[in-house]
């Protein structure tokens, strides 16, 4: 019997003793993580973009003085 | 530097209530799956999360592609942005994966065949930011660059098809080979999921213009720093 039958089976025959799991907390690690994730990604795209912003400025103000 | 267009400021917003709203959906609107519980609803996101790391990739290809053609540097900024965004959307799938498996599967992780090749991809694709920033000349950078995401976007369809054509407990949820379990979703489950994808696909064409207008600033100020250096 393929892996993937037999597992379905154990499920439904859990569910069936036990009713459906509680797995609540797994659900809301699972979105916590995502928004963090995604949150730090964000927050390194504006350091970066803000700290190329400041290069900018200093070279343009080097290329001002040397001429 | 060019002020933030109006159109991506409007994007900004529009990606921003999408997500809200794709929450929403898979909190509120889609029905409690009766063998996994609540932990099923990690899905949403965490299938919308591998479909934007597999596009990003596919667009750095062609990026790649575009670029050996033309020669033109914004190619090779669009494809680094892509990859880079392939790999946080990709770690998110992954991770968010694992905490899945951790109550259905008994396990956080295994090394079933979908598992193995999207850490492979995963890898390659780290390995193509830490390779570019080991070349200083921009042109060869670009050239590498090309290449290796036109080379290294053949993990992506292994990685697709890896869970129809190998024995695996991964889902399929778009449908498999005979025997396989697929993921019979309920009309609001499909709803919730389809607006998942789209929602996710938003984000992506957001995020990846951010960070092409940062490659560009960089590119520049490279550019200013070439100069002053002679």
């Amino acid at each position: 019997m393929p892996l993937t039958s037999l597992l379905l089976l154990q499920q439904v025959a859990f569910l069936l003793q036990e009713g459906t799991p509680e797995t609540t907390n797994f659900m809301i690690a699972g979105y916590i993580v995502f928004f963090l994730i995604l949150i730090i990604y964000l927050v390194s795209l504006y350091a970066r973009w803000r700290n190329l912003q400041q290069d900018m400025k200093m070279m343009e103000e080097l290329e001002v003085r040397e001429r | 530097m060019e002020p933030k267009p109006r159109l991506l400021s409007i994007l900004d917003i529009v990606a921003v209530v999408m997500v809200l709203v794709a929450a929403a959906l898979v909190f509120f609107y889609a029905p409690m799956e009766a063998i996994m519980g609540m932990v099923q609803k990690v899905f949403y996101f965490h299938v919308s999360a591998a479909w934007i790391g597999m596009l990003s990739f596919l667009v750095a290809a062609v990026a790649g592609i575009i670029y050996l053609r033309t020669q033109n540097r914004r190619w090779d900024i669009v494809g680094l942005s892509s990859v880079e965004i392939g790999l946080v959307f990709t770690f998110i799938a992954i991770v968010t994966g694992s905490i899945w498996a951790r109550p259905v599967w008994n396990t956080w992780w295994t090394w079933d065949p979908r598992l193995t090749t999207v850490t492979i991809m995963e890898l390659l694709y780290a390995a193509y930011l830490m390779l570019r920033a080991g070349i200083e000349d921009p042109g060869r950078r670009a050239r590498f660059g090309a290449v290796y995401a036109i080379v290294g976007f053949l993990s992506v369809p292994l990685t697709f098809f890896s869970a129809r054509l190998y024995r695996t407990i991964h889902p399929v949820v778009f449908g498999g080979a005979g025997g396989e379990l697929d993921m019979d979703l309920s009309p609001r489950m499909t709803q919730a999921f389809m607006f998942s994808l789209l929602t996710f696909t938003v984000v992506y064409a957001d995020l990846l213009w951010h960070r092409i207008r940062i490659g560009r600033l960089a590119d520049r100020v490279e550019q200013l720093r070439l100069k002053a250096l002679g």
